[in-house]
């Protein structure tokens, strides 16, 4: 006897796979959740669909919470320029990097 | 109004008849089950993509034009939504492999199908089922669609966007795939 499996048993074989199906009361189910869908208020429905989004904004919120920190360990007390990075630059260096004509 | 054309269900539907929409998912169940659960597996991720077919074609209902049967439509809707499923675990898995969870979905699956014998199991239809889940995705979509659903290969190029010889490729390296996966899980012809 053969030890290879031709094409046509493949097939007839995949063919008895043919008769999956999903938990029962699907319908229903699908009927309620679009009618939750649309009982959602609009805002709500936004919210929802964008709460995928969460945890980018807790990511960004750890970050620039670390940074703040960062910013206040290093120079003892809290100013924004320190924080956006020109804590580091007398006004005079700003205004020649500004126009160094003058 | 069981007896009614797809077409004339798909008019009451625009009407907001939910009575036709039930009718219509009632009628092509069946035929998504099978697409989605081949696709990804028996699991409560396939249901909830079942579901998802169903409900993108109710929020969309105004662009199905008719060009492709309402069945193929949803075929369509159901391969698609399928493969952006197994996108996601593939995504999931690899954070799981970061942070060093072995909780990994399709792993799981292939681990229920690596115990998989045939020799054993020869009551069970999910066999083949889990052996197809071995296959690549794309592999898997084409094998599903023209050997397990009964496209021909121009419907199947068609509902996944491809060109027919790279369907006829797929098709043959598949078949070969899969071949040796059920005879290595113990299968004997």
């Amino acid at each position: 006897m053969s030890n290879k499996i031709t094409d046509k048993e493949l097939e007839n074989l995949l063919k008895q796979n043919n008769n999956k199906e999903f938990k029962p009361f699907f319908s229903t189910r699908v009927l309620a959740k679009i009618e939750k869908n649309y009982s959602t208020p609009i805002i709500g429905n936004i919210v929802a669909n964008r709460l995928y989004l969460q945890r980018y904004l807790v990511a960004a919120c750890i970050l620039f919470l670390l940074i703040f920190a960062f910013s206040v360990y290093q120079e003892g007390s809290f100013s924004i320029e320190h924080l956006v990075g020109l804590g580091s630059f007398s006004e005079e260096d700003i205004i020649n990097y500004v126009n160094p004509l003058i | 109004m069981k007896s009614l054309s797809d077409e004339n269900i798909i008019e009451l539907i625009k009407k907001n008849s939910q009575q036709a929409f039930k009718i219509l998912i009632e009628r092509y169940e069946k035929k998504v089950a099978n697409t989605v659960i081949n696709m990804l597996g028996k699991c409560d991720e396939a249901d909830d993509v079942g579901q998802e077919v169903f409900i993108r074609f109710y929020n969309n209902i105004n662009q199905f034009k008719g060009n492709s049967s309402l069945g193929t439509y949803l075929t369509r809707i159901a391969i698609n939504l399928s493969l952006n499923e197994l996108k996601r675990r593939q995504i999931k898995n690899m954070r799981y492999l970061f942070i060093g969870k072995s909780e990994r979905d399709d792993e799981k699956y292939f681990e229920i199908a690596d115990n998989t014998n045939y020799e054993n199991n020869r009551e069970n239809t999910d066999f083949v089922n889990k052996c197809l889940l071995k296959l690549e995705p794309k592999i898997r979509s084409v094998i599903v669609l023209r050997l397990i659903e009964g496209y021909d290969t121009r419907e199947t190029a068609e509902i996944l966007e491809i060109p027919q010889g790279t369907v006829l490729s797929r098709l043959s390296r598949g078949q070969e795939k899969l071949k040796d996966i059920l005879l290595k899980s113990g299968y004997k012809p």
